[in-house]
């Protein structure tokens, strides 16, 4: 199993490679560790340039369990010598490793989040209506104050025709809706958004007869500009006039279906007008809510959190802090070339020029800690984008 | 005691000129750690051996994002003392 090097072995096949004597390798190497002996003995400690220190330590007194008896017996205090390998060396010997990098587990149950990743849009669904409903935590806007109005069951409609339009431009990453549906039960779920997609489809078709497709694919066209403040609530509170009809389809659903034909060519009319004014410069927005972090919101639209330096780098504008962000304000979210789970190239070099400004807003702020640290992610994401 | 010190005493031992000593010790460095890494170690009579092991990934709390993180597996560098060099730094106490 094991496939450790002899002592002689080693000797052997040094002395071969430098053209000396093996007696004068195996000399060599005897001497290299002697002279660590006696560093040891002598001070304490002692290093191997390129490869390690070792040091002295002292072991204090405790009881241990003999495995074979059972019986509690005192190992005593001693001295042993720790070894501690440099960074040259961890890394040669990780390099088959190297690539892998460590990531949060979201789904653990005893994590301490204050906000976790589900939990909080199902509470505010608990607010929202009694019904059980799914939220799409990608949807462009989150207006709390709309969330107190009397029409409940119009916002919710008007979330779900955003996230069927979101759906067919194909942005949401799928990671996030598995697991949401995973949480409660599945299927349910899905059945109840096919139902409020098609409702809202319906909806939509009404608003498309009463004020024409044209008018809408101008407002998605504005939210093009990349600093175009709240172009968002716009389009959510336009369509307003058409919904006591879809509220009264939606009620009885029947009607909904009835009007199928139309709304399938309203949802492609819809789908090719998001498509033609998609680049992949094309922002929406985000209202913060109260103690959100960037940290956190990145992780709400995108999926993963660590993408937050990109939100940050778009709404330089709206706050310099990394740290502080006001509520309700409305921040701009940057779209991906990629998706979350698979960058692209230029989502990297993207992603490495914002945590540079990540780190010099830190670097203003006097948290020089955090402003080495996202230097050094910018350069990581730097070389992640050349290969 | 620094490599240049190490190097010098190392070339009164094997009877070399400090620049040819300085190479074969940085060889040598070369030569361990490619042990270690295309295999499973090595070891030095009376002093101790080093191996290379896989650390399986395993899940830790990082007190930055106060959350849960996976660490992903990682291949180690242990070292471990002979008796002989045990012995050495503990024969006041036995």
């Amino acid at each position: 199993m094991s496939d450790k090097i002899k002592f002689s072995e080693l000797v052997k096949a040094f002395a071969e490679s430098h053209n000396i004597t093996q007696q004068k390798a195996e000399n060599l190497v005897r001497g290299v560790f002697n002279l660590l002996l006696d560093d040891l003995e002598n001070e304490g400690k002692a290093s191997i340039t390129n490869f390690g220190s070792f040091e002295l330590k002292e072991v204090a007194e405790r009881t241990g369990i003999n495995p074979q008896t059972g019986e509690e017996i005192v190992i005593p205090a001693h001295n042993k010598v720790s070894f501690k390998p440099f960074k040259a060396l961890e890394q040669t010997v990780n390099a088959p490793f190297a690539h892998l990098e460590s990531r949060l587990i979201e789904e653990d149950p005893s994590e301490s989040k204050p906000i976790p990743s589900v939990a909080p849009i199902d509470s505010d669904n608990a607010e929202e209506g009694d019904q059980e409903e799914f939220e799409d935590p990608f949807k462009s806007v989150i207006s709390p104050e709309v969330e107190n109005e009397p029409e409940d069951l119009d916002n919710e409609i008007e979330e779900e025709e955003e996230e069927s339009e979101q759906d067919e431009a194909s942005i949401p990453p799928p990671v996030y809706k598995a697991r949401e549906s995973e949480g409660n039960s599945g299927m349910v779920l899905l059945l109840i958004i096919l139902l409020i997609a098609i409702i809202g489809a319906a909806g939509w078709y009404f608003f498309l007869r009463d004020s024409g497709s044209s008018d809408y694919s101008n407002q998605v066209a504005d939210n093009e500009p990349p600093k175009t403040e709240l172009p968002a609530p716009v389009t959510q509170e336009k369509p307003a006039e058409p919904m006591p009809e879809s509220t009264d389809n939606g009620n009885n659903e029947m009607p909904a279906v009835s009007s199928n034909d139309g709304k399938t060519s309203a949802e492609k009319e819809s789908a090719v007008s998001e498509k033609t004014s998609e680049t992949p410069k094309e922002m929406t927005t985000y209202i913060i809510k109260k103690d959100e972090w960037m940290w956190d919101i990145s992780r709400k639209v995108y999926g993963k959190a660590y993408l937050w330096p990109l939100i940050f780098e778009s709404n330089k504008k709206v706050t310099d802090n990394p740290n502080l962000v006001e509520p309700a304000k409305t921040l701009i979210i940057p779209r991906l070339e990629g998706n979350a789970s698979a960058l692209t190239r230029g989502d990297y070099a993207q992603l490495a020029k914002a945590s540079r400004i990540v780190s010099e807003a830190y670097g203003n702020v006097g948290n020089q800690d955090r402003a080495a640290e996202y230097l050094r992610f910018s350069k990581k994401y730097e070389r992640h984008s050349k290969n | 005691m620094n490599k240049s010190e190490t190097v010098k005493a190392l070339s009164e031992q094997i009877d070399l000129t400090q620049t040819e000593t300085e190479e074969l010790y940085n060889s040598l460095v070369k030569q361990l750690t490619s042990h270690l890494s295309e295999r499973d170690g090595f070891s030095i009579p009376d002093f101790g051996s080093f191996t290379s092991e896989i650390r399986d990934e395993y899940k830790s709390f990082n007190p930055h994002y106060k959350q849960m993180m996976l660490l992903p597996k990682k291949k180690v560098v242990r070292f471990s003392e002979s008796s002989a060099l045990k012995d050495e730094f503990n024969e006041a106490e036995l």
